[in-house]
């Protein structure tokens, strides 16, 4: 069994990748378990997966990373036992500490093969992003596994390659892929890396 | 940029990022293609709120919009440039439900659900909420008061 963590900031297109990925898994015939965590006390990506057909397990109200880490925890092996999955994918608020979650996906012992950790920027408000919230920024992309440029649509291709530059500088471990979700654009990479 | 693998797990991320999330769930009655876009004039005057108040619109604002066999649509705003993102088609129905949330950061949260309230007031569709703010107490007209950011809004229709 393997966890996917989809972290990145709001509306980055977590839910977007959520249901590429998932889409992706169905095709490959593997049973995949979808858990969704909202900061606010309304959940709306849950019903977003229940329309395109997939259950997903919501956890609103609070972050997983911190408030729901218990939540998190007990879910997680509750899916384990319960569903016996091949794969979990997991999509934290928007203001998660990815790298958090990972840790607790470990401490819950579910007997996962392995723990992956996508990284989601978005392109369209990488500037304002950075400019704001840099230090909130880095913490989200600490502990990725690789890193996602998602809506590569949406910038010329001139400021793609420049955030591609300033992710690799700041980020020379990690590989960076850019992507447009939405279109599909180079969706056949990332998909290639799913185990 | 150093690795800060920090397994502080009291430390609350949604603070640290300055967040705040509020929302609210109900039911529209009467729901079709002109309501759908009120809904959406509605996250647009929300998001053009947020970045008045904070400087910059970072976060989203999301609407989902539902019948009980789970067909829907999803409204989604993250950048004011884009727009109102629409995904699925709900055709129209006596009523459906609905959940909104606002998930963004540096702007008061208190203020937030005021803007979110009365953004769904001004959309003057038959509305019932279930689940969101109810400190915030709307009567045939504004009571805010001073410190009302309604504008020239003093009239609400309420159902």
């Amino acid at each position: 069994m393997y966890v996917y963590i989809l972290g990145g900031f709001l509306g980055s297109g977590k839910t977007s990748l959520m249901l590429n990925l998932t889409s992706m898994y169905i095709d490959r015939g593997q049973k995949v378990a979808l858990l969704v965590n909202e900061s606010g006390d309304v959940g709306v990506d849950g019903a977003t997966m229940k329309r395109e057909g997939y259950d997903a397990i919501e956890m609103p109200n609070g972050c997983i990373c911190c408030t729901l880490a218990s939540s998190l925890q007990e879910g997680l092996r509750s899916i384990a036992r319960d569903l016996k999955p091949d794969v979990i994918l997991i999509e934290p608020t928007g203001l998660a500490l990815p790298h958090r979650v990972k840790d607790l996906v470990r401490i819950a012992m579910i007997d996962e093969e392995e723990t992956i950790l996508i990284g989601v920027v978005d392109a369209q408000r990488f500037d304002k992003l950075i400019s704001k919230k840099s230090e909130f920024f880095d913490r989200q992309m600490q502990g990725c596994n690789f890193i996602l440029i998602n809506k590569s649509d949406t910038v010329s291709s001139e400021k793609l390659a420049e955030i591609r530059n300033w992710m690799s500088s700041e980020y020379p471990d990690k590989p960076i892929h850019s992507v447009s979700v939405k279109e599909g654009s180079n969706m056949d990479e990332v998909h290639e890396l799913m185990k | 940029m150093t690795d800060k693998n920090t397994t502080d797990f009291n430390e609350n991320s949604m603070d640290y990022a300055g967040g705040v999330a509020v929302g609210v769930t109900g039911y529209i009655t009467n729901f079709n293609a002109d309501a759908q876009a009120r809904i959406s004039g509605a996250l647009m005057e929300i998001g053009k709120w947020i970045d008045e108040e904070s400087g910059a619109f970072l976060g989203h604002v999301k609407c989902g919009i539902y019948l009980e066999n789970g067909d829907g649509v999803t409204l989604n705003l993250t950048n004011l440039e884009n727009g109102v993102e629409v995904h699925g088609i709900l055709e129209p129905a006596e009523k459906v439900g609905f959940s909104i949330l606002c998930a963004v950061l540096d702007v008061d949260k208190h203020e937030l659900e005021h803007m979110l309230l009365h953004a769904l007031e001004d959309t003057f569709l038959d509305i019932e909420l279930t689940k969101g703010s109810h400190s915030h107490k709307h009567d045939d007209h504004c009571g805010c008061g001073d410190n009302c950011k309604c504008g020239n809004h003093h009239e609400h229709h309420h159902h």
